[in-house]
């Protein structure tokens, strides 16, 4: 315990390691507080969405005659379907700054409406965003090769090494040291996990709980591997390369081959088939006699087969079932395209296993539901609504009732998507990766003998 | 001199961990450059196909009348440029085609991001990636022990006094660092230049100019950091110091930098959302704006009567319906213009909070350049926008001036095929070179800088470097 508290003085005393944890400190209260703010943003958005369609409803309602049909007043409404955003999303952002959450959606055909995206400018996106997951599970690493790439190596450079053993046993000297560090690093994370909490709350269904497991897991993987190259026979510097170039490949290179693999072997060109489709759908049904757009329209809601429109007017019924007519001939085109992506996502889940720290990071993302795949369950509540509102205005659309005989406080509300997955099931294989690697890296390292020779001379060119 | 040059040269080239490096670093550039390459081609043919297609729909459409074809609409792609395979830029949350139809101006729509897991956010191979991040990180690896390694083996004094100078001996250990990265990256400028020649995946917008200053643009921010991490092994007191230095350099200027740049600008020059901007324009399009009341119907049509001194609608010279349609479009337009405009002012305000932070990190401005070269940055993407919409409103005044001129109030007007035929396909000129360096003279300023003052403070530094 007192090598500990030693070794602790050291390591805080040197100038370096301060203003490193500083940075890193101000970084995440800095990327814990916007990620805060983006939640309120997203709350804020909305209770707006809520106030916009009450407005609007009642803006409408005064302004057409009761005697209005129903179906023109629906053309313009629109309904608000907004998903509440996770706590945990405050600590990873995920897909939740370029996506919306906030779609409002129209009786017309879904397709067209369903790919909103936030206002973002391009340039920001494109630059990635600092936000807690990224300080945490992209720069802390580095923090941590930092303060002990050379823990052994720099003894035995200053010749200080044979000194120090003779105090103790090198296993035990080596334990003290990383521990001392482990505890620093322990504090830094502790920090800042208790502001993040502090700053954005906690949902209290354990997702948090796996959060700060993963977190954890990830950082002793991070000193797991440095303990096992730093006990290495190798000169500081060599160290260091090493322990960078692992760093490198963990956080840049193996995400953009996995990347650039997936792109590859899941091809999304469905993308802007969908829209043109939908569109083509829609208007070849100008050119159609009613009846043809009708019995389309039956043969997926049988029940109201049978309830001919006139062919020589128009009527909202026939309208509503031309824009069906759009979704339909998006349908398989559309499947196919969120089949893709479910893949993608599957595909990404599995081979980031490889990868701890990118498992992790795509673990923290599922659990604050900010991930690919919840975004596509997000899109699925936002069909089953759309459906629901169907059904729920095709009596009025049959009958041609009047704007005056819809009882408006009868609209269907949006009813959010379940969270993707439990928490354990997102949490448990990125956890058991990192566990795994950890013990992988610790097989790898020696404790070297008081006297051993400095090793090979690298680094300097 | 020559001799240093020599040394230093074989010396990177025989050692085993530089070798795997550059090896490693050399096979991304020319896996991202092919696999970009490949991309953008395939996108372009794709486009170009989905474009004949739109057209196709667009002139088979049969007789309709001219506002049903207006809400027909049609596609437009944004062409690719011939670099952008080197730089994808903002393409990916962008999207690169627009549905251009009456009544509204559509955002882009295919954004490719849309369909991307996250750990496709993290980083994308592609070879400006490659240039803007792992080149840098090879220069400091070769060049951080250049003089604080030779000071402590104690071989820098024995240098010094064979009668070599100082500045010699830096200059010459540059130029060997410098010699075998040529190494790396000359062929995959031959294999970038030669991809532009055989086939350039986009229209010519002066592509070989464009590309010789992106070289450029690249050569100067190597040079720079070379310059740089000279100096700092220079300075340091052992090479271990130079390395935890420069790597901290690395982290600031690649990682940290441009996602504090993200935050400020965000913080200066806030945007609304989604949802906040669809309501300014709903708001605006039902109360009117600029004093101008939405187009009133009745109104408009007791002024025509008027006009043309006749008392039935029937009378008219012209299509009452389509002399009010466009009033709508142009009101519309208005709306759209101060609202649009407004956001492409802000996304530009917060490129240029990006260009000015590039005082700290370098890599801002050579981002910022880069993507300008490869015609992908967001100003070059307004320039496309801006012309798709100038073609969606002419394409909107024919079809409105067709139904006023050609019909009469309360007929059933079928337009046929000539209309949709005389119509022309939207022609598109990207932006010369010109006008992409004029809009970026601030961040070449930044980097000239940045490039003068590491050149400057390495022969200061080594100048003063204490021999051991």
């Amino acid at each position: 315990m007192r090598l500990i508290r030693l070794e602790l003085a050291r390591v805080v005393r040197s100038g370096g390691v301060t203003v490193a944890a500083a940075l890193l400190l101000v970084l995440g209260i800095h990327a814990a507080w916007q990620g805060n703010r983006r939640i309120q943003a997203a709350e804020d958005a909305a209770a707006a969405a809520e106030t916009a369609y009450r407005d609007q409803l009642a803006h409408l309602v005064s302004l057409y005659p009761p005697a209005t049909e129903a179906g023109e007043l629906l053309y313009y409404l629109a309904l608000p379907a907004s998903q509440p955003t996770s706590r945990l999303s405050a600590l990873a952002s995920g897909r939740t700054e370029i996506e919306t959450a906030n779609l409002r959606i129209r009786l017309l055909a879904l397709e067209g409406q369903l790919y909103e995206q936030e206002t973002l400018n391009p340039r920001l996106a494109a630059a990635g965003h600092l936000d807690l997951t990224f300080v945490l599970i992209a720069l802390l690493p580095l923090f941590v090769i930092a303060v002990t790439y050379d823990i052994v190596s720099g003894e035995r450079e200053r010749g200080t090494w044979g000194m120090a053993r003779l105090f103790a046993r090198p296993r035990r000297l080596v334990a003290a040291k990383i521990g001392a560090r482990v505890i620093l690093m322990g504090g830094l994370v502790t920090s800042l996990a208790v502001v993040g909490a502090l700053l954005a709350g906690i949902d209290g269904d354990g997702r948090a709980g796996w959060a700060a497991a993963l977190i954890v897991l990830h950082t002793l993987f991070w000193f797991a591997l440095c303990l096992g190259v730093a006990t290495g026979r190798r000169s500081s510097t060599g160290n260091a390369m090493i322990l960078v170039g692992v760093w490198v490949a963990f956080t840049f290179l193996a995400p953009a081959v996995l990347s650039l693999a997936n792109s590859i072997l899941h091809p999304a060109p469905e993308a802007l088939e969908l829209t043109v489709r939908q569109r083509q759908g829609y208007h070849e049904a100008w050119d159609l006699t009613k009846a043809e757009t009708m019995d389309a329209f039956f043969e997926d809601y049988p029940e109201w087969s049978g309830r001919a429109v006139p062919e020589d007017e128009f009527t909202w019924a026939w309208y509503y079932a031309m824009n069906h007519r759009g979704d339909r001939a998006a349908r398989d085109a559309s499947r196919a395209y969120r089949d893709v992506l479910t893949r993608r996502d599957q595909w990404a889940r599995r081979w980031s296993l490889l990868v701890p720290p990118l498992a992790a990071r795509l673990a923290l993302d599922r659990l604050a539901a900010s991930d690919l795949a919840s975004q596509l369950a997000y899109q699925d509540a936002v069909r089953r609504y759309h459906e629901r509102l169907k059904a729920h205005f095709q009596p009025v659309l049959f009958s041609a009732a009047a704007i005056a005989e819809v009882d408006w406080e009868q609209v269907p509300a949006f009813e959010p998507a379940a969270r993707v997955g439990e928490a354990s099931q997102a949490g448990f294989p990125a956890a058991a990766a990192l566990i795994l690697a950890s013990i992988c890296a610790l097989l790898v390292g020696r404790i070297p003998a008081a006297g051993a020779p400095a090793g090979r001379e690298d680094g300097a060119a | 001199m020559k001799h240093i040059v020599r040394k230093e040269f074989t010396d990177v080239l025989r050692d085993g961990r530089f070798r795997w490096c550059s090896v490693l670093v050399g096979a991304l550039l020319l896996v991202s450059l092919g696999h970009g390459w490949v991309q953008a081609r395939s996108a372009q043919q794709e486009h170009a196909a989905a474009q004949a297609t739109a057209r196709d729909h667009w002139e088979s459409q049969g007789e309709k009348n001219p506002h049903s074809a207006a809400h027909y609409g049609i596609y437009a792609f944004k062409p690719r440029l011939a670099l952008s395979f080197v730089d994808e830029g903002v393409d990916p949350y962008t999207g690169t085609s627009v549905w251009l139809e009456a009544h509204r101006q559509n955002d882009f729509l295919l954004r490719p991001a849309q369909d991307a897991t996250a750990a496709q956010r993290i980083g994308a191979l592609t070879a400006a990636q490659v240039l803007q991040h792992l080149v840098p990180l090879l220069i400091i690896l070769l060049t951080f022990g250049a003089l604080a390694g030779e000071r402590e083996r104690g071989t820098l004094r024995q240098l010094l006094a064979t009668g070599i100078g100082r500045r010699e001996l830096a200059l010459g250990k540059a130029l060997g660092i410098a010699g075998a990265l040529a190494l790396l990256l000359v062929p995959a400028a031959l294999v970038g230049a030669a991809a532009l020649v055989v086939g350039s995946p986009g229209p010519a917008a002066s592509p070989l100019a464009r590309g010789v200053v992106l070289a450029g643009v690249y050569l100067a921010y190597f040079t720079a950091f070379l310059a740089l991490s000279l100096a700092v092994s220079a300075w340091a007191r052992s090479a271990r110091t130079a390395l935890v230095i420069l790597l901290g350099v690395w982290v600031v200027n690649g990682l940290v930098a441009p996602r504090v740049a993200v935050d400020l600008s965000k913080w200066l020059h806030p945007t609304p959302s989604a949802l906040e901007f669809a309501r300014n324009v709903e708001r605006e399009m039902a109360a009117g704006v600029e004093g101008i009341p939405r187009p009133d119907r009745p109104a408009l049509t007791e002024q025509l009567l008027a006009e043309h001194g006749v008392e039935r609608v029937e009378d008219l010279p012209v299509n009452e319906v389509g002399v009010y349609l466009q009033e709508s479009e142009e009101f519309g337009n208005r709306i759209f213009d101060r609202n649009y405009g407004a956001l492409w002012d802000t996304f530009e305000r917060q490129g240029v909070v990006h260009e000015a932070l590039a005082v700290v990190a370098p890599l801002l401005a050579v981002r910022t350049l880069s993507m300008g070269l490869a015609g992908t940055d967001v100003e070059q993407h307004r320039h496309f926008a801006t012309a798709a919409e100038a073609y969606r409103r002419d394409l909107m005044r024919r079809m409105n001036g067709d139904l006023a001129e050609n019909s009469r109030t309360g007929d059933t007007y079928l337009a046929g095929p000539e209309l949709w035929e005389e119509t022309p396909p939207l022609e598109y000129a990207a932006p010369t070179l010109g006008w992409v360096l004029g809009n970026r003279i601030l961040s070449i300023l930044v980097l000239g800088t940045w490039l003068v003052g590491a050149v400057l403070a390495a022969a200061a530094r080594v100048r003063q470097a204490e021999v051991g």
